[in-house]
């Protein structure tokens, strides 16, 4: 995960959140251009939440295995 | 007399980093150091991440007369295997000794499939190993030690079973010598462990605890008293300022009177010691009721794994759960109500599960609203021992070879889906893991602020989002999967060329979902206004004083951060 530090407003954050949770299409258009996606969604960003959106995107790191084997799926299935 | 007790890494690589330290070395550590034998290193080379050459490679370096290994489960053999025939081609002349469950329930396949093991302890190993350090001290011959098989005249020789521990009190603490690399090298996922009792009343049969414990013919479960547990977790909050504990407890309450008694003294010894702590424990659903939510909740409970295991209730015959699926569902509601974050344990996969029983389990997984990824691609193993183990053995429905089984599903389109999905959807695991971390970022903040009203309340909402964002992910992953079972009833993928086309074709989809989940969290996690990878359960005085612990003790530390003590 992004090692971010700036925090947005608590309603901007909201708004955000409650599209990802429940708007399959926004979902995808974030995952594509969070900065466009929310603009497009008639969300006001302002200027350190645009760069920090932006910078957000441009950092993720997407990596992870294709397959398993399945008894490691077992061995990691605590709670923990 | 020099001893080393060990772990190797698993067997084959692994993107789950082991996140606690090996409470079986810690114990047996601290049963040889009461018996007077100073010299004993704790080489813990899966949590700390050392290759099999580099153990050996250590081992070598400080020339022990005893080493024991533990094998938590058969996916350590293999290394292990490696590491002892490594270390004799180095020209190492320790007594090796190989101890855990497998080794127990195998030791002939263990004894035979590694030459360079001298001995495998049988089941509980604290009394074994002391008397075995004595023995090849005083040169008496070591075949005579209860509790041990060894490799005779073209047999192998087992030496009478120990009785089991009758009072877990006498016990010493275990040695906690890797809990400062725990705590500062995995201070957002690592895990201090404190095991309250052992055994389990219950008799689900593809468990290994039962039949572990049943054994050494001593009773299915034995537990240690709530002071002592207490003092336990006392001395490890005051000395490491770490205040998380997780309850290694197969279950930690047991129904009836006896077990709201023992509850009572625990919720006494907390208040009267003032110990606020942050507790995981593990629990059947059927005990998870009103009353005992209440007093778990005092005590600082703030997560509870239960084993639902199906979504049907066939299937939990089958598995001789003793619960149903109405129970599983009650319980995990009551939890969340209370705000103890449940967390599942679940076999989507079994010799007996049907395609239906595959989409009951997903309906019934997608209904309680928890994170179920790595529930959903779970595939059940045959443990030797167990009834169910057992039974798939005598009747011959298994492929492969000691020390990996796999059975033969009744129904082999079952075995496609499994197939498809094991080559597919390895990132659901990836997904799983960052759920769990962020879901435990948030609950160590709630239970730190619980007393700062509007904080709280802030993120009493954040988690609210967090699950709605949850729920999401696995609603995806639930589409994911029903597809492939779908695909998979209509009759469409059946040839080698339909399985390799649907996995490349279920890749492609996951990769894409997983960049979705990944915006999704890394947004939650960036930017919410009351998070921050900063929270973490140790606190800035005890850091301080752990510092100053590593500056003016005689600990010894290695290039890879290894503490290594008394020796």
């Amino acid at each position: 995960m992004s090692e971010l530090t700036i925090k947005m407003s608590s309603p901007t954050f909201d708004e955000i959140a409650n599209l990802l949770a429940t708007s399959p299409e926004f979902r995808e258009a974030f995952a594509v251009d969070p900065v466009v996606a929310v603009q497009d969604a008639g969300i006001r960003l302002g200027p350190e939440e645009t760069d920090a959106l932006s910078r957000l995107a441009s950092s993720r790191k997407m990596d992870g295995p294709e397959g398993f084997d399945d008894r490691l799926v077992l061995c990691s299935s605590s709670g923990y | 007399m020099r001893i080393v007790l060990a772990k190797c890494p698993r067997a084959y690589s692994s993107h789950f980093q082991e996140n606690s330290e090996s409470l079986a070395l810690a114990y047996l550590a601290a049963s040889l150091r009461r018996a007077g034998y100073r010299e004993v290193l704790l080489l813990d080379g899966s949590l700390t991440r050392l290759s099999v050459s580099e153990i050996a490679g250590r081992i070598m370096k400080l020339g022990p007369d005893l080493v024991g290994f533990t094998i938590s489960d058969s996916t350590f053999l293999e290394s292990t295997f490696q590491c002892a025939a490594q270390l004799r081609r180095l020209g190492s002349r320790s007594h090796i000794i190989l101890g855990g469950y497998t080794p127990s329930f195998q030791h002939r396949e263990t004894l035979f499939a590694c030459d360079a093991i001298d001995s495998v302890c049988r089941f509980e190993g604290e009394e074994t190993i002391v008397d075995l350090a004595r023995a090849l001290e005083e040169r008496r011959d070591w075949r005579k030690v209860t509790g041990i098989a060894y490799r005779g005249s073209g047999s192998v020789v087992t030496t009478p079973l120990r009785r089991a521990l009758r009072n877990l009190d006498e016990l010493p603490f275990p040695s906690r010598d890797n809990v400062l690399y725990v705590i500062e090298n995995m201070p957002e996922t690592g895990v201090v462990g404190v095991s309250g009792s052992r055994g389990c009343y219950a008799d689900c049969s593809f468990c290994s605890i039962r039949a572990f414990y049943d054994a050494e013919n001593g009773p299915p479960i034995r537990f240690r008293s709530p002071k002592n547990i207490a003092d336990e977790i006392e001395l490890l909050v005051h000395t490491y300022g770490w205040s998380e504990i997780q309850l290694v407890d197969d279950v930690f309450v047991v129904p009836g009177q006896a077990g709201m008694h023992r509850l009572t003294q625990f919720v006494e010894e907390f208040r009267r010691r003032q110990l606020r702590v942050m507790l995981s424990i593990s629990e059947r659903a059927c005990n998870i009721v009103d009353e005992t939510c209440v007093m778990l909740r005092e005590m600082g409970v703030r997560q509870i794994l239960i084993g639902i295991e199906a979504g049907s209730d066939d299937l939990l015959n089958y598995y001789n759960k003793r619960t149903t699926i109405r129970q599983n569902q009650h319980a995990i509601e009551l939890l969340q109500s209370m705000e103890i974050d449940p967390a599942v344990s679940f076999i989507n996969f079994s010799p007996a599960t049907t395609l239906e029983q595959l989409r009951q389990n997903l309906d019934f997984l997608l209904r309680l609203r928890v994170n179920f990824l790595q529930g959903l691609l779970n595939r059940f193993q045959i443990y030797p021992g167990t009834p169910l183990g057992e039974d798939i053995l005598r009747s011959g429905r298994f492929v492969g070879k000691f020390p990996k089984y796999d059975y033969i599903p009744d129904d082999p389109r079952t075995d496609t889906i499994y197939k498809i999905v094991s080559q597919s959807c390895g990132l659901f695991l990836t997904t799983a893991f960052e759920l769990k971390r962020i879901e435990r970022q948030l609950r160590r903040l709630l239970f730190k602020t619980e007393d700062e009203g509007a904080r709280s309340v802030r993120l009493r909402e954040a988690r609210n989002q967090f699950q709605r964002l949850q729920q999401s992910i696995m609603e995806d992953a639930g589409r994911l999967f029903r597809y492939v079972l779908d695909s998979v009833e209509a009759g469409s993928i059946k040839s080698d060329a339909e399985v390799l086309d649907c996995v490349l074709h279920l890749r492609n989809a996951v990769r894409h979902h997983f960049g979705i989940w990944h915006s999704q969290l890394a947004f939650f996690e960036t930017f919410h206004p009351d998070l921050s990878r900063s929270d973490r359960c140790i606190e800035s005085d005890s850091r301080a004083w752990i510092n100053g612990l590593h500056e003016g003790s005689d600990h010894v530390r290695t290039n890879d951060q290894n503490v290594i003590t008394h020796i």
